[in-house]
């Protein structure tokens, strides 16, 4: 099912600066963007209504990105999960993938086409999910 | 000479320790042959096992020619009757050899003896070789006081041997024990060096390891801000772009002088502020470069405590106090702590230390600072300084009230990148920099907590170190 534009997207970071850039670099994107500084707050925000994109980090105190993004495939399964971090450390690869089975992962610092793309293929793999 | 004399000489001899044992032997055969007028004197000795002997020693009288070349590793095998005859009669006494037993007769014909009296050497009661006298001349008759006397010396010279075997054995046994240390001692420091590589090796594994584990933590904490400078500067080449076409067609409006003109350009500059949403990246642009200067001092303070955390030298150690220290340090933090904390000071006097004051300065800004994270809104600090004994320690503490550190916490809290504090709040590089310096001062940082009452971290620095 193709979704229409504007897409949903939940970004989650507890670096502010991080969360104001992609931000501004998503402002003449077709997306409408919500933000949380950590699982807890992300958490939340998805209760009362789901976007179809969560990319989140993963380094964040008290608990970390594996973590909620598991927490969100167990319960909204078709919301499509993206990591965004500067880890590129191999356990953390093995859990993304394997425990929160996440769509895609972006290494920090990232470039702009290649984030607005996997934005949009994102966009694509929730139409598939929710059909 | 008398007999008597000769004996004497032939002991004095004998026991003149200054000269080597070989020239006394040969010394000693010389007195005995000139005084009893001999053909050859000599001395044979055997070989360890007992199964050759060889002519160690020869004197021979004028135109008497020596044997000692031709009668070496002679096999008793050969002369089955001599060592018999020695170790039955106690000699081999013959006035006219052509009377001995054929193996003997065929070894001593052929050196043109004609006579031979032979004493064995015994060297605590075993034959080990036997000393003789040749008579080639004629058919000598020996006197009895000839044998005895005869028998005599070759009992002193036995004894004499004996010694200068056993002299050499001891000789020969200090020289082997030297040669056993000096192996020993080399394998020793053989196994030493060894060691010492195998543990500079454990010791440059455990440090690359860690060097690794930095390298990953400085990645993370490199690249996040370095994300979102280059996503800031990419937004703000777009943000210029936009000012550019904006600000062009202003200039495009100043420089024209038609009314209707002037409204078209007027309208499109409308349009594309709203388009642009001029109106908000006005605004964001401000926050796009304070975030970005953050950025840029985030990544220049993790570089800026890298070099401090793998800086080892002791340079800059001085006498310093840590009463002082505590003193300086709590100055520098004082504005950031006294509106939402009260800060007690219990100092003692304390005696001076070697070390470097900025540094352990450093370390109790970072405590007091902890601290005050850790209180949160209202709470109370006390900084203690004071001594210990056994070992004589000075001590610096940093206590707070604060909610207390969890077990798995304090198991990694001095580790490189590790922090509980919120984005970009803490490096994670204060207590493990803390950590590093006050080992270079041969302290340690101990901490208690209790969760809900509040931690303490005390600093032991020793005395005299």
């Amino acid at each position: 099912m193709n979704v229409s534009e504007p897409y949903t997207l939940l970004l989650v970071d507890d670096d502010a600066a991080v969360l104001a850039s992609l931000k501004r670099q998503l402002r003449k994107e077709p997306f409408v963007v919500e933000s949380a500084p950590n699982a807890a707050e992300a958490i939340a925000l998805l209760e009362s209504s789901q976007p179809m994109i969560v990319m989140s980090d993963h380094k964040m105190p008290e608990r970390d990105g594996v973590s909620l993004l598991t927490e969100i495939k167990n319960r909204w399964p078709s919301v499509v999960r993206i990591m965004i971090s500067g880890f590129t450390d191999m356990d953390i690869l093995v859990g993304a993938i394997n425990e929160a089975e996440i769509f895609r992962f972006i290494p920090k610092p990232w470039e702009k086409d290649h984030l607005i793309g996997i934005l949009m293929e994102a966009a694509a793999k929730y139409g598939e999910n929710i059909s | 000479m008398k007999d008597l004399r000769v004996l004497s000489e032939i002991a004095l001899n004998l026991i003149n320790q200054q000269q080597n044992f070989n020239i006394r032997i040969d010394s000693v055969l010389d007195t005995i042959g000139r005084h009893l007028n001999v053909s050859r004197v000599y001395i044979f000795v055997d070989d360890d096992e007992g199964l050759t002997t060889s002519n160690a020693f020869e004197w021979c009288n004028n135109g008497i020619p020596p044997q000692k070349e031709e009668l070496q590793g002679i096999p008793y095998e050969l002369i089955p009757s001599w060592k018999s005859l020695l170790e039955q009669d106690g000699r081999v006494f013959s006035e006219d050899i052509t009377l001995l037993p054929p193996d003997l007769r065929a070894i001593l014909e052929p050196q043109g003896i004609k006579s031979l009296l032979v004493y064995p050497l015994k060297m605590e009661r075993v034959i080990k070789g036997f000393i003789g006298f040749d008579e080639n001349c004629m058919i000598r008759h020996w006197r009895e006081k000839d044998l005895e006397l005869l028998k005599t010396i070759s009992g002193i010279i036995a004894n004499a041997y004996s010694a200068e075997l056993k002299d050499r054995q001891l000789k020969d046994y200090s020289r082997l024990l030297e040669r056993r240390v000096a192996e020993r001692t080399k394998e020793l420091e053989e196994s030493l060096t060894k060691l010492e590589q195998a543990q500079n090796q454990m010791i440059h594994q455990v440090k690359m390891a860690s060097i690794g584990r930095l390298a990953a933590g400085v990645a993370h904490e490199i690249n996040n801000p370095t994300g979102f400078l280059l996503s800031n500067t990419q937004t703000l080449s777009e943000y210029v772009t936009a000012f550019t076409r904006i600000l062009d067609l202003y200039a495009q409006w100043e420089n024209s002088s038609e009314e209707k003109t002037r409204e078209t350009i007027r309208r499109e500059i409308i349009r594309l502020k709203s388009d642009e949403e001029f109106e908000f990246i006005k605004e964001d642009i401000r926050s796009l470069l304070r975030d970005s200067e953050t950025g840029v001092r985030r990544i220049s303070k993790i570089v800026k405590g890298l070099q401090t955390f793998a800086r080892e030298e002791n340079e800059g150690f001085v006498s310093v106090s840590l009463t002082d220290v505590a003193e300086d340090s709590l100055q520098v933090v004082w504005n950031k702590l006294k509106y939402h904390c009260t800060v007690e000071k219990i100092f003692s006097e304390t005696p001076p230390i070697l070390g470097n004051p900025g540094q352990l300065e450093q370390v109790v800004i970072n405590l007091l600072l902890n601290a005050a994270d850790a209180v949160a809104d209202r709470g109370r600090i006390v900084i203690r300084t004071g001594l210990r004994q056994n070992p004589p320690a000075v001590i610096l503490e940093v206590e707070d009230d604060g909610a207390g550190i969890p077990q798995d916490v304090r198991e990694r809290i001095f580790e490189p990148f590790f922090t509980t504090k919120e984005g970009d709040k803490g490096t994670g590089l204060g207590l493990a920099i803390s950590h590093g310096i006050v080992e270079r001062h041969h302290g340690k940082i101990e901490l208690e907590s209790t969760l809900g009452k509040g931690s303490l971290f005390r600093v032991v620095l020793p005395l005299g170190a």
